[in-house]
């Protein structure tokens, strides 16, 4: 898994795994990778340094430390899931690259699938190769009757062909922003995308101090 | 296709895309929607297209939390752009302990802060603002308070809230990796759509601007800003103070757009005036003229358009899981088998979390801690505001902790000049140091496990002050009531 936390330079062609439901909307990043984990024995869950241990902690354990039977990773069926199905605006909230890493590193999360995303958890998931996928929520229960009707049925992400192989039945199709698929198939960073564009933003940067160079004055203390 | 043939393919698509019918292709795709001030802001910033409606854009002002990425790239030897762009806030880790200057092991890592701050001053980074800095504070509280924020810029950082600043006329977001921006002096952005919410009708008494962001996201939804930039406008909040705007842009991310913003107006010029970063008087008149061609034309289109009337809204407190939950002081808490459909699970989810009976009423519901601090409400007039309530009056016995956190140094010093913390401590408040604090239970600042803390901050979701507390979003006057009462109150029996 250490090798999938790397940020940038993941490529991403293809998954094949188990899915688990977790059709909730509005599901934070509180949630997922919650800022306090104190009095949580996370060696005592497998955990150690391994912030893992701490995905989901308030939903996931008991008050002693015991875990949840209803917390969807916690069953049999979806304890080596790597595919979630989630609700509406899923990851909304703070900015926490561990609410991207968190899932990645318990259980090696490589693919979301769900009617929207937070509006900062795109990017970050982007970061790491993790490949987001929006569908209407009517596809999203069939996917979840699927699921629930196929446990220890593996199911197939191509991001090459842009579909979703659910064995037994028709694939369901998807689309994602050309510039976002280009970059996970080829494992591209940021920098390698802006770099061709830096003499630009130098000139332009220049342009603008003589324009607004009020900006540029700020904290000067000579002025 | 080979990774190196797509990085080659992608700057030649690049070159014809931005350079040759650019301009062009803008003008069709912002034809609709021109005259906002997003647009306006973000057209002028654009350095290239990089494929479909996904630009590079130039970076006016960026925050950080701390010197690592600086000093991090500094040793690797990396060139880094712009040092007078940046400025650094250790708010995130901090302890609000009025024993923090002494006692090293409060709050996480300022030691190292202070030193590596040091090293990155000279280098040119020099708003670098620990906490035993003057301008130190809540990241959010600094910028616009020391006139870092200025109306027309682009403004990033990691933090969620940073759609903060865009109460003063300019655009700005979180989750950006300050490290791209140190590098190049830029950051990739797909274009949102653009959402005007007009805010009308009377205000009542006792209802402030958090009341009024809080009955927006409850009437439109905590993901109903997905894929927008929201400007806040009509007459109530032209009619707010700067620093009340603060409080609405804030709470735009809890309505899921990145992106809050309200068209600066003199309000906004009077209050950057004479600010430590704000323009000097070389360009002021300059600078102002400037910003007078920013705010949304009367003629602008947005995609979308919502009104929220608050005539007759009474204060709102929160009773479930995230911050659409708000509801009228006096109604009662919702039951999930009468809430729409697509509501119920996490209906169901809130009541079982919260504890509390579906039809009885919020109001009276006990408390065990309350909070005021945070990005959202800590400045001097939220202070001002809460110490007129509690002045004279005593906090309930019942109360575990009733803290009181100022949004930075500069908003404690006036606030102790005004006596202000004599009030608060003489009602029993705890007056503390400044910083993120219990908003999101850190740095042994959280609230108890199993208390229900009513709160000024902005979220209430499973286990954001700590784990298994219940929060109940307020406005700073309502917590204030609220303390005094031991109990969910209602503010206007205070007044």
């Amino acid at each position: 898994m250490r090798q999938v936390l790397q940020r940038g330079g993941q490529s991403f062609e293809v998954h094949e795994g188990l899915a688990a439901p977790f059709m909730f909307d509005n599901v934070s990043t509180d949630v997922i990778a919650p800022a306090l984990t104190e009095g949580l024995d996370t060696p005592r869950l497998g955990g150690g340094s391994n912030q893992g241990a701490t995905a989901f902690a308030n939903i996931r354990y008991n008050a002693d430390g015991t875990p949840r039977r209803d917390f969807v990773f916690n069953q049999e069926a979806y304890r080596t899931a790597s595919i979630m199905v989630v609700g509406k605006n899923y990851a909304t909230g703070s900015s926490r690259i561990t609410g991207v890493t968190r899932p990645l590193a318990a259980w090696g999360v490589r693919v979301y699938i769900g009617e929207s995303f937070g509006p900062i958890f795109l990017t970050n998931a982007l970061q790491y190769g993790v490949l987001t996928i929006e569908l209407p929520r009517e596809t999203l229960d069939e996917i979840v009757e699927w699921v629930e009707s196929h446990h220890g049925v593996r199911m197939k992400v191509d991001l090459q062909r842009q579909l979703i192989e659910l064995p037994g039945r028709d694939p369901i199709p998807f689309e994602t922003d050309p510039r976002v698929r280009n970059k996970l198939l080829y494992g591209l960073h940021d920098l390698e995308e802006i770099e061709p564009h830096l003499p630009a933003a130098r000139a332009k940067r220049e342009q603008d101090e003589q324009e607004r160079p009020w900006i540029y004055d700020s904290g000067n203390p000579q002025r | 296709m080979k990774r190196r043939d797509f990085i080659r393919t992608s700057v030649g698509a690049g070159i014809l895309v931005s350079a040759y019918p650019r301009s062009l292709f803008a003008r069709l795709q912002t034809q609709g929607r021109r005259g906002t001030m997003f647009e306006k802001i973000w057209d002028a910033h654009v350095v290239a297209n990089l494929g479909g409606e996904t630009d590079l854009l130039q970076v006016d002002r960026c925050i950080d939390g701390s010197p690592n990425q600086v000093m991090r790239l500094v040793r690797e030897g990396v060139e880094l752009q712009n040092p007078e762009i940046f400025y650094n806030v250790p708010d995130h880790t901090v302890s609000t302990s009025p024993d923090r200057y002494t006692d090293q092991s409060l709050g996480s890592g300022w030691q190292a802060y202070e030193e590596l701050a040091d090293e990155m001053k000279e280098l040119g980074f020099t708003k670098a603002f620990g906490q035993f800095d003057p301008r130190f504070g809540i990241m959010h509280v600094v910028g616009p308070e020391t006139g870092l924020s200025q109306p027309g810029m682009v403004l990033c950082a990691g933090d969620s809230h940073t759609c903060t600043h865009g109460a003063m006329g300019l655009i700005s977001w979180g989750g950006e990796n300050s490290g791209n921006v140190l590098r190049t002096g830029t950051v990739i952005r797909h274009r949102p759509k653009t959402m005007r919410v007009n805010i009308v009708g009377q205000l009542g008494p006792g209802i402030r601007a958090k009341d009024v962001i809080l009955r927006t996201i409850a009437q439109l939804g905590t993901d109903s800003g997905t894929g927008y930039a929201v400007e806040y406008a009509g007459p109530i909040v032209r009619a707010l103070s700067q620093e009340a705007r603060f409080s609405i842009c804030n709470l735009a991310v809890e309505m899921a757009s990145p992106t809050g913003t309200v068209s600066p107006d003199d309000t906004t010029y009077e209050y950057l005036a004479g600010r430590e970063f704000a323009p000097s008087q070389r360009y002021w008149d300059q600078a102002v003229a400037f910003w007078r061609t920013l705010p949304t034309e009367d003629d602008a289109v947005f995609d979308r358009e919502e009104t929220i009337d608050m005539t007759g809204v009474e204060p709102q407190v929160t009773w479930g899981i995230n911050p659409e939950h708000a509801i009228g002081i006096n109604e009662r808490i919702p039951d999930p088998d009468q809430a729409p459909t697509n509501k119920r699970a996490t209906y169901r989810q809130a009541i079982e979390y919260s504890r509390l009976t579906p039809g009885e009423p919020i109001l009276g519901t006990p408390i065990d801690e309350v909070f005021i601090g945070s990005c959202v409400d800590s400045r001097i007039s939220d202070l001002r505001a809460a110490a007129a309530i509690v002045e004279g009056r005593r906090v309930a016995s019942t109360l575990t902790s009733a803290w009181v956190v100022p949004g930075s140094n500069a908003v404690k010093a006036q606030a102790e000049a005004e006596g202000l913390d004599r009030v608060f401590k003489a009602a029993g408040f705890e007056w503390r140091e400044s910083g993120c604090s219990k908003c999101y239970g850190s740095n042994g600042d959280y609230v108890e496990p199993g208390h229900r803390c009513v709160s000024n901050s902005n979220r209430n979701y499973i286990g954001r002050q700590g784990r298994e507390t219940n929060t109940i979003l307020a406005s700073t006057t309502t917590v204030a009531a609220s303390a005094i009462a031991g109990s969910i109150a209602d503010v206007r029996t205070f007044l």
